[in-house]
Parts: structure tokens; C-alpha cells; sequence
């Protein structure tokens, strides 16, 4: 028996669409004898109806075309072929225009090739020399222009390196937008240009950085206008770069090199509370796994929640891989550590000396690199509200010299100082 | 015999007893399983040999929407489906 599912209700066969159809115009007096037959000849045929008295339109699947025609003949009908569909036609028609063919297959493996490619390479967020430098260094990394999408290296390897590289920068974002790289990089921001550290070469004073007490004078080139236990204020000429007159208004230009030394005092104050809260684990710990696509977690609904009060997630995401291809999708461990709040009491000394911790790092920072603290001296504490105010005061020996160009026929900034 | 067999077993008898089958979906589309063949066919009226003798479909714009040896699929305004 025929089974019925294969036919939809139009009569289309929906299996065949990949098998090419005829349709034919047949012609003669015995039609309905002829469909009798062939359909008993196991031939399908579809789509019957007459078109005027003699002639009716049928529709033959290719493999059976020629038996179809062969029973035509018998029966003396003769069949005109209308129009030829389906896939083996179509086919035959592009071998037919075989330069087309080839053109439409091309194009399409062109683009894929030009999509998997890089073709620009963007680094933003620094000047146009720093700019150079990273592209040169994304280059040795396999990050340029014409490289295979697939042969890039992992962001988080190029961000790595280039960090190494480059001290100056704090961060570094690389991502992949289409056939375009961008490099966003962040450079550190500098608290306070030392710039006694710059070598003082050309013509140049050495002024002072801040108010201090002259301890050492170092002068290597230039005329010294201060001496040892002089205070001098901000801005001050130390070390002039002119010889013969001290006003710097005549005389030769050598330009001043050296360092000063000086005592600088400062002011640092800082609260510490007492009480330090923080987040400690119990060492409790269980692990479940999930399916993940993209940025979301299918949870199993059935399984049963942590039962910590408080705890930490830590996730695990683990991708499905198709040869090179990275799918956004795969599983994910999540790990529950338990965890609990401690706090604790620090004892007034104790919360004090961390007070004073802090404030002689943060003075340290702020002196120059080759600077040292002399003597440190707690000025004020007040304990209130279980917290420590600090007031403390540094004495502080440091490089205070600064270069400063020298402007003939203009008076040079600090100079009224 | 056969049918006292499909009456025992509680199956249809269109699967036992060879005899059509007809389906018919308003009164734009006929499907019969199970005829012997075709005697006549024009665009006004077709008819089918099945077990017991003969059935007519009669109408109008009458299509064969698709034939195969067991099955038979007829389209276009039907009037009336007539055993003969």
C-alpha cells in the first residue's frame, strides 16, 4: 500500500525537490489509456490536465522520462517537452555558463578569504610615536595587516606582552571588530613629572622644586647661588647657567648641570579605623556544571542551592571547539566557596603604626626617586568614633633641583621669587 | 473472511479488504487509495476502477494533482463522487 505520509496535501512530493521534473504537452487519442498504463508501469506522473480536447499536460520525474516516452510512442501520442525544473536542470544550466559558475564560486571564496584576513590595524588612546612603536611590536606578535584571522594570537597573550614591552602603559584592550583590530591602550598617568631626573644638558638654570633647606650642593657646570643651611623658596635659581653675573642678564651661557640636595618638610595625615572588616574563606566549597551560550548560564533547575549564607562564585568556562573555530558555547564550573566576615579590632598602637605606614608611603612617592626620609614625627592623634586620625611630619632629603631654559630678554618664571 | 478477520482485530478495513479508501478535503481535492486504475479521464469527469466496480468523480477544471499506482490525488471544483 501506498504510504500517505509522503505526499503532501497539494500532492507535492516534498522528497524530491532534488530530483529535476519535466513537464510535457502530449498529444493524441488515447490519453487516458496512456495514464492508465503508465501509472501501472509504476511511473509517476503528476500535475494531469487537459489543456484543450487532445492535449493534456503532464508532469514526469527525469528518471522516469524515458519510459514515459517510450509508452507515448506506443500509444501514439506524441510529447513536446514545456519546461525542465529542479536541480539536476539548474545544474546542467551553470555548467552550461561555466565562466559564471566559477565567477559566483570565486566570489564567495573571495570573500570568505578577504573576511578571514586582517585588514587594518587601529591602536588608539596614545601619540602618533608611541603609536609606531606598538605597531612595530604588534608586527613581531603576528598583529598586521594581512594576517589570518585564524593565526592571530590569544588577546590575552598580545595584552600580556605588550604591557611587558611598553612599562609606561598600565592597560591594554585588544579586540577583534570584523577585519578590524583595535588596539586601545591607557598609559599611566604620572603623579609628578620629576623632572631633576631629566638630565640638565643646554642652556639651563637649576631652580628649586620646593621650599627646603640647602644640605649638599653638587654643582657640575653652572655658577652656585646658594650654599649649605641657605633656605630657598620654590622657583628659586640654585645653580645658575650663566657665568660672571648672577642676574643672568649678561655673561655667557655654559647651561648648569648638578644636583641639589635639600631638606624638605612634609605634612601627611591619614585615618585608620579600628575596626577592619574582610572577607575570609571557611574552606567550605562545592561545584556544580552548567551549559553556557555566550554570556548566559542555563542553570539545571532541579539542582539545589548553596546552602551558605555567604559565598563566592568562581567561574570556570570551558568552549566547545570546531577545528580553529571557537564556538560561543560550552559548559561552565561553577565552584561555591563559603565564605564569612572577620572583623577585627586593632589595638590604638597597632592602628597607629599602620597609620604612619601609610603616610611615610605615600610621602616616599611623592619625593623623587633618590630622596630619603630623614625623621618622622607624629604631630597629632586623635582617637574618635574607633578610628585614628594621624597627623604626621617628614623630614625628608631629596634632589630638589629642577631645570629651567634660559629666556634672554625675558625674565625666566621664579625669577621674582 | 477478511472482514470478519479486521472485525476481530479491531483494524480498519480500508487496510485489510483492499477496498478504496477516499478522502475528500472540501470540495476542492479527492484522494482515494487503494483503486485499480483509470478508465476515463477528461477535465468534467473522471473515473476510476476500484474493487467494487467503478467510481465517478465528477466536476469542474478537474486536475490529477498526482497519481501513483495506489494512490490518487484529483483537484478542482468537485460536484459529486459517485459509485457506480
Amino acid at each position: 500500500m501506498y504510504s500517505k505520509g509522503r505526499v503532501s496535501l497539494d500532492g507535492k512530493d516534498v522528497r524530491n525537490i532534488w530530483s529535476g521534473k519535466v513537464h510535457l504537452e502530449c498529444k493524441g487519442t488515447q490519453i487516458p489509456v496512456l495514464i492508465d498504463q503508465v501509472v501501472k508501469e509504476s511511473i509517476r506522473i503528476e500535475n494531469v490536465f487537459w489543456l484543450d480536447e487532445h492535449r493534456i499536460n503532464v508532469v514526469v520525474y527525469i528518471r522516469d522520462f524515458f519510459r514515459f516516452i517510450k509508452w507515448c510512442r506506443h500509444h501514439e501520442i506524441r510529447a513536446k517537452i514545456i519546461k525542465k525544473q529542479g536541480v539536476p536542470f539548474l545544474w546542467k544550466e551553470i555548467k552550461k555558463r561555466k565562466m559564471f559558475g566559477i565567477g559566483f564560486v570565486l566570489f564567495f571564496i573571495l570573500l570568505l578569504c578577504m573576511t578571514s584576513m586582517i585588514w587594518r590595524v587601529e591602536v588608539e588612546g596614545t601619540n602618533a610615536r608611541a603609536i609606531h612603536d606598538i605597531r612595530m611590536q604588534l608586527q613581531k606578535q603576528g598583529v598586521y595587516f594581512g594576517q589570518l584571522k585564524m593565526r592571530l594570537p590569544a588577546p590575552s597573550l598580545v595584552q600580556q606582552e605588550l604591557l611587558a614591552v611598553f612599562p609606561e602603559l598600565s592597560w591594554v584592550g585588544f579586540r577583534v571588530e570584523g577585519t578590524r583590530i583595535i588596539v586601545t591602550v591607557v598609559e599611566k598617568k604620572r603623579a609628578e613629572i620629576h623632572k631633576s631626573e631629566y638630565p640638565s644638558y643646554g642652556p639651563v638654570h637649576l631652580i628649586s622644586r620646593k621650599n627646603a633647606l640647602i644640605i649638599d650642593v653638587r654643582a657640575e657646570k653652572g655658577n652656585p647661588l646658594v650654599d649649605v643651611n641657605d633656605m630657598v623658596k620654590a622657583g628659586q635659581i640654585l645653580i645658575s647657567g650663566v657665568y660672571g653675573d648672577p642676574t643672568g642678564e649678561s655673561g655667557p651661557v655654559v647651561g648648569a648641570r648638578g644636583a641639589v640636595l635639600g631638606e624638605v618638610w612634609y605634612e601627611s595625615s591619614v585615618v585608620v579605623p579600628m575596626i577592619q572588616k574582610r572577607q575570609v574563606f571557611t574552606g567550605a566549597r562545592t561545584s556544580s556544571r552548567s551549559i553556557h551560550i555566550g554570556n548566559m548560564i542555563f542553570h539545571n533547575p532541579f539542582r539545589g542551592s548553596a546552602s551558605f549564607s555567604h559565598y563566592k562564585v568562581f567561574h570556570r568556562f570551558h568552549y566547545l571547539h570546531v577545528g580553529n573555530w571557537k564556538l560561543p558555547l560550552g559548559w561552565v564550573e561553577e565552584e561555591y566557596a563559603e565564605s564569612r566576615y572577620i572583623s577585627r579590632r586593632l589595638a590604638s598602637s597597632e592602628a597607629t603604626r599602620l597609620g604612619t605606614e601609610l603616610c611615610r608611603k605615600s610621602v616616599l612617592q611623592s619625593i623623587s626617586a633618590n630622596g630619603r626620609i630623614e625623621e618622622e614625627k607624629i604631630l597629632q592623634r586623635i582617637i574618635k568614633n574607633d578610628k585614628v586620625y594621624l597627623k604626621v611630619h617628614f623630614d625628608a632629603i631629596e634632589n630638589i633641583a629642577m631645570p629651567q631654559p634660559i629666556l634672554r630678554g625675558e625674565k625666566p618664571r621664579g625669577e621674582n621669587d | 473472511m477478511r472482514k470478519w478477520i479486521s472485525d476481530l482485530l479491531y483494524l480498519p478495513q480500508d487496510v485489510t479488504s483492499g477496498i478504496p479508501r477516499i478522502e475528500m478535503i472540501g470540495s476542492h481535492q479527492v484522494q482515494v487509495e487503494n483503486y485499480l486504475g483509470i478508465e476515463q479521464f477528461s477535465s468534467t469527469e473522471i473515473k476510476l476502477k476500484i474493487k467494487e466496480g467503478c467510481m465517478t468523480i465528477a466536476g469542474d477544471d478537474l486536475k490529477i494533482k498526482a497519481i501513483y499506482p495506489q494512490f490518487v490525488a484529483i483537484t478542482g471544483s468537485i460536484r459529486e463522487v459517485r459509485y457506480v
